[in-house]
């Protein structure tokens, strides 16, 4: 009998981690070149771009670009699941660094080539922002702004 | 030695050779002009530099005049991965006969074997380009040439690789007959217009073999796509032309034969999808002709969604496919008409060669699946097989009027 309330309790205690862990809105791994990009349907491959949107209850959903999640969230805004999830971005200076989206600032940047052609990229300050346009062309932004953008041809910056 | 004493005091007092008299210059690994970074300084517009058998270890070298560069024998240039290759940024420039290898590779920056930049009738030909970032980059070119080239990169990590031929806001551009296997993406185009792309192979790339944004008035004749990590991926472009291209092989959770996302007014004639997990995923795509296809052991011949509307599929084979098509809503705004499709069982009494009945290619089975993905474990079984036959009776279930009333009794062609 002792043995039985033992095993329950380790049962119980395993069951609250898992639960615990089911809930956590931290990012999960993105398996590249095989996850597809749930706005777009591309291949995710590119670790400086990948984003994810985590809801409450701990499902996550994967993109290849910023522009991806930010047009993802456009478009689901009305379902009750996005209103308290998580958005994370990566770091384009560390690749598979995770940042919270509305903490991170943002450069849109003619010269940098995103998985979608919106031209975005994620750091993680406004003074880390500020540095990468230092020497190269761009402007910072701010998350409010990059969930604007729109995804249609005139995505591209260029002409 | 006196010919080239003549050209560099030419090009010193400034004077423009007329093109009869230009003398051609030839770098040689141990003759009088030992680089290849020479060599460039010294050859005129319009005239020729020739480069002897050899290996070059030289990085960065730019082209800013009209010049041909013909290799003999195969020269490597070799970049020691310390940057561009060859830069390319005059109009009329020819590159022939030649093997470039190793550029850098970087997450910051685009480092190809070949960049071509803001040029108009750049000629490439017959190069093998080995183990660079990207192979060919063209950005803002005007009538660009690439033809019986050879690209080959390790491809191991997706990070660490660039695409084998990659356009940008390039127009008019011809590329054919070239093997790409081991980049990203085989061949990448975004904002490009008007490019003709034929009997090129594109194998063994990490994500796509090709891979279209935003490029109208394309047209892609007689390629082969095999075995690529996602298969081949168009999006978001109007008026393409997709003839006679074979889609082998893309096996994978995220891969499709062809995967075409908000495609208008193109048409899809006479291609092949043999052995992939989805032979053609079709997503918020209108008014396109599906014509002439043969569809052959895919998991999935179609993946037809509903927001896809007035598409006409017409005339195609599907051949012992898992699953004929699959679609998520019931309602449909697509047509289907005189197709064979090897799951049709009716019959043909008049003999005029057209099934009776009509055939319904989306099974219950294909709608419980597109809700509940695990249970594919029942493919096969009997209870699956029952349900199909119950639901081909009494559809309830399955879109009514995704149905082709002219199911052909025999395969065509």
């Amino acid at each position: 009998m002792e043995f039985f309330k033992k095993t329950a309790r380790i049962m119980f205690t395993i069951g609250l981690l898992f639960f615990a862990a089911g809930c956590s809105q931290e990012p999960v791994e993105i398996h590249y070149a095989s996850d597809e990009c749930s706005h777009c349907k591309m291949m995710i491959t590119d670790n400086q771009f990948a984003s994810q949107l985590v809801t409450e209850k701990g499902k996550a959903l994967k993109f290849d670009a910023i522009e991806c999640m930010a047009a993802y969230h456009q478009n689901n805004e009305k379902k009750e699941e996005l209103n308290s999830a998580k958005l994370w971005v990566s770091n384009y200076e560390q690749p598979g660094m995770w940042l919270d989206a509305t903490e991170a600032s943002f450069v849109r940047s003619e010269v940098i080539k995103s998985p979608m052609g919106a031209s975005l990229l994620a750091l993680p300050s406004y003074e880390a922002a500020e540095n990468h346009i230092q020497d190269k062309p761009g402007r910072v932004i701010a998350w409010e702004e990059v969930t604007q953008i729109r995804m249609n041809k005139g995505m591209g910056m260029h002409k | 030695m006196k010919g080239i004493t003549f050209i560099a005091i030419a090009a010193l007092l400034g004077l423009s050779s007329p093109k009869a008299t230009a003398q051609p210059v030839t770098v040689s690994a141990g003759g009088e002009i030992p680089t290849i970074a020479e060599g460039l300084k010294l050859t005129q517009s319009y005239d020729t530099l020739h480069i002897k058998q050899g290996t070059y270890l030289e990085h960065n070298l730019v082209v800013d005049k009209p010049i041909t560069i013909i290799g003999h024998n195969r020269p490597v240039i070799d970049g020691e991965k310390k940057g561009f290759i060859l830069v390319i940024t005059a109009d009329d420039v020819t590159v022939k006969g030649l093997e470039i290898r190793n550029t850098s590779t970087s997450f910051m920056e685009d480092y190809a074997g070949i960049l071509i930049e803001k040029t108009k009738n750049t000629l490439i030909e017959d190069i093998r380009l080995i183990d660079n970032f990207f192979g060919i980059y063209l950005a803002e070119t005007d009538k660009a040439v690439i033809r019986n080239n050879y690209f080959s990169a390790s491809g191991e990590r997706e990070t660490s690789s660039g695409n084998g031929i990659h356009l940008w806001y390039s127009k008019d551009t011809k590329i054919e007959n070239n093997y790409v296997r081991g980049h990203r993406d085989g061949l990448y185009f975004e904002f490009v217009d008007g490019a003709y792309i034929r009997n090129n192979v594109s194998e063994d790339n990490i994500r796509y073999g090709i891979h279209f944004m935003y490029s109208d008035n394309c047209s892609y004749l007689d390629n082969t796509f095999r075995n690529n990590g996602g298969g081949v991926a168009v999006m978001y472009t109007s008026n393409v032309e997709i003839i006679g291209n074979r889609f082998e092989d893309n096996w994978g959770s995220s891969a499709y034969g062809m995967l075409l996302k908000e495609i208008n007014r193109s048409r899809i004639l006479d291609n092949h999808f043999e052995n992939n997990s989805v032979g053609l995923y079709i997503e918020a795509t209108s008014r396109n002709e599906v014509k002439g296809n043969t569809f052959k052991q895919n998991g999935w011949a179609i993946k037809l969604m509903a927001n896809s509307t007035d598409n006409v599929f017409s005339e195609n084979n599907f051949l012992a496919n898992s699953f004929e098509v699959s679609t998520n809503s019931r309602r449909n705004f697509n047509e289907f008409t005189g197709n064979y499709w090897s799951q049709y069982e009716g019959y043909d009494l008049d003999r005029d060669g057209v099934g009776d009945v009509p055939h319904h290619p989306v099974r219950l089975f294909t709608i419980l699946v597109e809700k509940q993905p695990q249970s594919l474990l029942l493919l096969r079984s009997l209870l699956i097989d029952i349900l199909d036959a119950a639901e081909k009776v009494m559809p309830a279930l399955t879109p009514e009027t995704l149905i082709d009333i002219k199911p052909q009794m025999d395969q065509l062609k």
